[in-house]
């Protein structure tokens, strides 16, 4: 009799102790979900207020230049091409075509030093900088989210849990290297 | 047999690689001195500069919870400096925790590169293109003369009072020099000036005197009348010049030095916030990557 007891009462101190783990590791990964999805609206935030910033610049540029539409068009349609991408994957390609595209603009205002010396372009391209600058420590925070919580999922026993209740792996933030294109820098006309 | 010794191998191959490979995924930041608000690891501030800064951070620490740290560095062991700031105002946690209100001054030496890096709780009252505006306006055209002390000063001075006022604190005892508006002159410079002026309205008025003409006549040629303005220039110069020598600083720190003699200096020290209590730290806040980076 009293043996039986014993042995219902380590088992059940068992089951508890499994269930009670199982919810402890179901939590730490919601909130590892949450963090992950937290850092992602940080990176989205910063890459709105960079695509907000182009028309400023653009207009700028316009203002001191002339004949230089084609790298100014191209600056306008990565910018639309950045608001319009969904998805991280889309978005991350989006923003290094802005990002070379950009690049492209500026080698064409070394050619204007009023331009480059203006107050207005001055501001401009620092809050430019700073923005990318916020872009690329949202995104270093954002994967090192993304690699806690992926390693998480695969380890033993998360592994199990992950898998029942349906977390999946996540995705870096990561523009796909073969897919980009190589800035075309127009010397000359 | 064998079979054991392979494996030993295998495994302390494997250590091995694991050994060699690890220390390169981490960063050599520098750790938060005692001081806290001001770490010279480039070791280019004057120990002047340096309480100065420790007296208005702490100050500001205890009234607004917003922490204003500077720190100088050799060079940046091979790391951005954005990056480099971001992870360092991080370890150090500037700024409250809750409203991130934190301001890191960042010089690499050898690098020749400063950086203003803001805190979440800042980047309403400082975007971006204010403090680059802050740079090249305080602080990049000293440092590009290596006059440290006073370009890291006065671009301090100049954030502390934006910061102040946002705080509703007296700051109007602070003063901000622009560096593009007006010519600077260093203390030697003004020395110079101010002995070249002594010397010269001396010789005008010894010549003026000497002058036979005025002397025997009494009346007044043009040679007179030239030499007689030119005193009185050099003289009002000569005077205008006294001002502004004691004010950049050659007066004051000899006025200052002069108190130290006669015991003095205690009161100035401890009107210094009390450095000597230690332990100050960092409250938690943490930076987005706002600000701007500068070359000199």
């Amino acid at each position: 009799m009293k043996k039986g007891y014993i042995v219902i009462g380590v088992i059940l101190v068992i089951i508890l102790a499994i269930v009670l783990m199982f919810i402890s590791s179901y939590n730490g990964l919601v909130t590892l979900e949450e963090t992950v999805d937290n850092k992602y609206a940080d990176v989205e935030v910063q890459l709105e207020r960079r695509a907000d910033l182009i028309p400023n610049l653009v207009n700028t540029v316009e203002g001191y230049t002339e004949h230089e539409t084609a790298a100014i068009e191209k600056v306008t349609t990565a910018r639309e091409n950045l608001i319009n991408a969904k998805g991280i994957e889309e978005q991350a390609q989006a923003n290094e075509e802005l990002t070379s595209a950009l690049n492209g603009l500026m080698v064409i205002v070394e050619n204007y030093p009023d331009l480059k010396a203006s107050k207005n372009f001055v501001n401009l391209q620092d809050e430019l900088a700073g923005t990318e600058n916020r872009i690329s420590t949202a995104r270093r925070d954002y994967n090192a989210a993304v690699k806690e919580y992926n390693a998480k999922i695969k380890r033993i026993p998360t592994n199990i849990i992950a898998s029942i209740s349906g977390f999946e792996e996540k995705e870096y933030f990561e523009a796909d290297e073969a897919k980009q294109e190589v800035p075309e820098v127009n010397f000359g006309e | 047999m064998k079979k054991i010794r392979k494996k030993l191998n295998a495994i302390i191959l494997f250590s091995l690689v694991l050994f060699l490979t690890y220390p390169l995924n981490t960063e050599a930041l520098v750790k938060p001195t005692d001081d806290f608000y001001v770490n010279d690891y480039a070791d280019i501030l004057s120990k002047e500069t340096e309480e100065y800064i420790m007296e208005k951070s702490t100050a500001l620490d205890k009234e607004t919870k917003a922490q204003i740290v500077v720190v100088t560095v050799p060079d940046l062991e091979g790391e951005s400096i954005e990056i480099y700031a971001t992870d360092l105002f991080r370890e150090f946690g500037i700024g409250d925790k809750e409203e991130n209100n934190g301001l890191l001054l960042l010089l690499a030496k050898e690098e020749r590169q400063f950086r203003v890096e803001v805190g979440y709780g800042l980047e309403g009252l400082l975007p971006d293109g204010l403090t680059g505006r802050y740079q090249d306006t305080y602080i990049i055209p000293y440092l590009e003369k290596n006059k440290w002390n006073k370009g890291i000063k006065n671009g301090y001075n100049a954030f502390y009072k934006k910061i102040g006022e946002n705080y509703n604190l007296d700051v109007s005892n602070i003063k901000i020099e622009n560096a593009n508006g007006q010519k600077e002159l260093s203390t030697k410079e003004v020395m110079f000036l101010f002995a070249f002026t002594i010397l010269g309205a001396s010789w005008a008025s010894v010549l003026m005197i000497k002058r036979r003409s005025y002397r025997k006549t009494k009346t007044l040629t043009p040679g007179v009348i030239i030499l007689g303005i030119l005193n009185v220039l050099l003289i009002g110069y000569c005077l205008y010049t006294l001002p502004e020598m004691l004010i950049t600083g050659l007066g004051v720190e000899f006025i200052l030095a002069m108190f130290g003699q006669f015991g003095i200096n205690g009161i100035y020290f401890f009107g210094g916030g009390g450095s000597s209590f230690g332990g100050f730290s960092g409250g938690g806040g943490s930076s987005g990557g706002g600000g701007s980076t500068r070359g000199f």
